[in-house]
């Protein structure tokens, strides 16, 4: 192995959470405004929102190229004016993974905002209160976990991020290697034993992750 | 207090289209309307509320215009200063009874622990909805809606959720409350037994329309009782 575990085991972390932390926050918006908003397309609008989830992660990584890529529009921008190369760097892998894990966050918090009772809503409202504090107060805390369990998701999904990633931010050892391609590698190689940590590694993580969200999801009002 | 409703509003639910055509003037401090399930009460409630925009009219409060279709005025709920008290009571279930009742309480308005003392909630502050019995959680219901102080209370249905023998102690408390807080209430029933306890004037309705409103109303609740 060219990297010590631990350093691919924190880069998969960094790239995941910093990937999932993108996902939540345009995940609940657009739930949200989907939620909230009539408008005509919805439909269409929610089957675009919801297509990196049945997209090939390969189809995905072939839009981000051609979108980010040098010799795009958008891509000469992000790199002469903030300096950002998003094509072989970790910030790249946090694009694609951010992209993969953003339906699962969606559909999560879209179905959880759409199970809480209106009546509740409609009280707050009676009692004063602005749209932004209906959110924050009561449309918020019982949606919370469906949010969660969404959210976690779309963690174990941007850990296991392969396809797009790959292509994107290739697999560069120490820079852009995550666990689920660092196997990849070790397998080719023929490192079975690598392999057999990395995979086991992996599984760890995820059942940990796992039984965190379940614990979480306990701690409910009675 | 005056209200006063004039609104028309067509619903569509499986395919059915149901017109609300509603027009009534109340001053009394206690009014009563009283309709089967599906005449509209609960519909013209939300109007008045805020909660459900009507097609046309107009929802006039103390000469304040809540709604007003021809000079485009529609006050969002949270300005209306109506307060609601829900068939279930929508108590949130995620906040003890104190957060409850202090959620519509404006910074500088009355003191909480004085509010919930006022309605024998002081003792149940810290627990939750789902604690509490049926007129507990009607108590809460009633407390967090008169927190904010509103210019009028709409009560929908506040007996449907006890059971009988409750009820009857509950209109009496119901009733002694609302009389002391001296806030203008509108109740809607489809018990007769309330509409025969509770004092005020009284409007029927059936259909999405006013069919009668006092004297004829109150005779129509009983409709065998003349006959010989």
């Amino acid at each position: 192995m060219a990297e010590p575990i631990l350093t691919t085991l924190l880069l998969t972390g960094k790239i995941a959470g910093v990937a999932v932390t993108l996902a939540l926050i345009a995940g609940v918006g657009a739930a949200w405004v989907m939620h909230r908003v009539k408008f005509p397309g919805r439909t269409l609008v929610d089957a675009v929102l919801t297509l990196p989830m049945v997209l090939p992660p390969t189809v995905l990584g072939y839009y981000l190229l051609t979108l980010l890529g040098r010799r795009s529009l958008l891509g000469q921008w992000l790199e002469e004016t903030l300096g950002i190369r998003l094509i072989f760097t970790w910030q790249g892998a946090v694009v694609a993974a951010a992209i993969v894990a953003f339906p699962l966050v969606y559909q999560g918090t879209r179905a959880a905002f759409e199970s809480v009772d209106r009546q509740l809503e409609d009280a707050a409202r009676v009692l004063g209160s602005s749209e932004l504090r209906v959110f924050a107060r009561v449309t918020v805390p019982l949606a919370w976990p469906g949010i969660l369990a969404g959210t976690m998701l779309a963690f174990a999904r941007a850990m296991g991020e392969f396809g797009a990633t790959l292509m994107v931010a290739g697999s560069l050892p120490g820079k852009t290697q995550t666990l689920a391609l660092a196997i990849y590698d070790a397998v080719q190689a023929g490192n079975d034993a690598d392999a057999l940590l990395l995979v086991g590694v992996t599984s760890l993580a995820c059942v940990i992750i796992l039984v965190l969200a379940a614990r979480l999801l306990k701690r409910r009002y009675p | 207090m005056t209200l006063a409703v004039d609104i028309r509003r067509s619903l569509v639910s499986a395919g059915r289209v149901f017109t609300l055509d509603v027009s009534f003037s109340t001053a009394a401090p206690l009014a009563v309307v009283f309709g089967h399930s599906g005449s509209g009460k609960s519909v013209t409630m939300q109007a008045i509320a805020g909660l459900l925009r009507p097609d046309e009219g107009s929802i006039l409060l103390n000469d304040r215009a809540l709604f007003d279709s021809v000079r485009r005025i529609n006050v969002p709920a949270r300005e209306r200063r109506v307060g609601y008290v829900f068939q279930d009571y929508a108590l949130f279930p995620h906040l003890t009874v104190s957060q409850n009742v202090a959620f519509g309480l404006p910074p500088r308005g009355r003191s909480l622990p004085t509010l919930l003392e006022s309605f024998a909630l002081a003792e149940l502050a810290n627990s939750y909805p789902a604690q509490l019995s049926g007129g507990q959680r009607q108590r809460v219901a009633l407390a967090r809606a008169l927190a904010p102080q509103p210019e009028l209370l709409l009560l929908d249905e506040p007996f449907a959720a006890l059971d009988p023998l409750l009820r009857e102690r509950m209109r009496a408390e119901l009733l002694r409350t609302v009389t002391a807080a001296h806030i203008p209430v509108v109740l809607i029933t489809h018990d007769p037994a309330d509409a025969d306890f509770f004092p005020g004037q009284l409007f029927m309705f059936a259909d999405g329309r006013v069919v009668e409103s006092d004297g004829p109303a109150r005779e129509q609740l009983h409709p065998g009782a003349g006959l010989p």
